[in-house]
């Protein structure tokens, strides 16, 4: 077969010779190809993903302006796909299953706390709870008759210990 | 040819194949279908003329050229006053239609011959 540009093999196409198309294949198919295998472990997705990119291209080469480069649109049609393909096999959990593992993971956590809590001093348990009933620092303060830093200086290490026993329950879990 | 280059080109010349075959039922029922249509509606309105004598009109063209040029004018004001306008107007439409769609496919029938023929060298090969 003579060898003609892509402009001319484009306009051949157009006209209905789409034996032409061959052309376009062997030339450009091996470097879609090794674009699409640096992305996709799969050699049949990839193989798949190669000739959607050819059929799309395929589907719109009338409407394509032939003065224009083909490998860069070839390029954009990869992309797109490529991106279809991610969508399409992005791991998806339904509403109600989302829902149902942050309830267990609440369940979870506030297990966990209470097991954390009762490892604390009484004194530091005890004021954490007013802390999450809402006391201010102040009124902790006047309840325990203690000076304000004194308070801060004891949410502060209640709460490091409480980092630390959570550091290692989750160490001795895994 | 490699064989992924094969799996695509088989997956274009179906693609096509499938293009051309529902194309070519399309173009060919939908003139089939209109030029038909505009044929009835023909036929209705010559039925009507016929029965409200209104064809008897056309008689005059069996006279000699000088009673023709004397009553052509009022003989064919007649005629369209007499024709039933709805169908008329149905058939002319029909009718643009048709020679729009046959004249499309004149001008398409290269690009189409060449797409069968390179549909007929594939998959005779394959």
């Amino acid at each position: 077969m003579k060898t003609y540009d892509d402009k001319e093999v484009i306009k051949k196409i157009k006209n209905g010779e789409i034996d032409h198309f061959s052309t376009l294949v062997k030339q450009y198919e091996s470097q879609i190809y090794q674009y699409v295998r640096a992305r996709l472990f799969q050699k049949l997705d990839a193989d798949d993903l190669v000739q959607n990119t050819f059929v799309s291209f395929y589907k719109v080469i009338s409407r394509f302006d032939e003065t224009k480069p083909v490998l860069p649109y070839l390029f954009q049609i990869t992309k797109n796909e490529l991106k279809m393909y991610y969508r399409s096999h992005k791991e998806t959990v339904s509403l109600e299953d989302s829902l149902e593992m942050k309830t267990e993971q609440a369940d979870f956590y506030a297990e966990d706390y209470s097991r954390v809590l009762e490892k604390l001093s009484d004194e530091q348990r005890e004021i954490l709870q007013l802390l999450e009933e809402g006391y201010s620092y102040e009124e902790i303060a006047q309840k325990y008759n203690r000076p304000i830093n004194t308070i801060r200086t004891i949410i502060r290490r209640a709460r490091l210990q409480v980092k630390k026993l959570y550091e290692d329950s989750s160490k001795t879990n895994t | 040819m490699k064989t992924l280059q094969k799996q695509i080109l088989k997956k274009i010349y179906s693609f096509e194949t499938k293009r051309t075959i529902l194309e070519l039922i399309v173009r060919i029922s939908s003139i089939f279908l209109i030029v038909g249509a505009g044929t009835m509606v023909f036929i209705h309105i010559l039925q009507k003329l016929a029965e409200q004598q209104t064809l008897d009109l056309l008689q005059l063209f069996q006279e000699d050229i000088e009673t023709i040029r004397m009553y052509i004018g009022e003989i064919m004001y007649t005629l369209f006053e007499e024709l039933p306008k709805f169908e008329t107007v149905s058939v002319l439409i029909l009718l643009i239609i048709s020679v729009t769609l046959i004249l499309i496919s004149i001008k398409n029938f290269g690009k189409i011959k060449n797409k069968i023929l390179a549909l007929k060298k594939y998959w005779l090969k394959h």
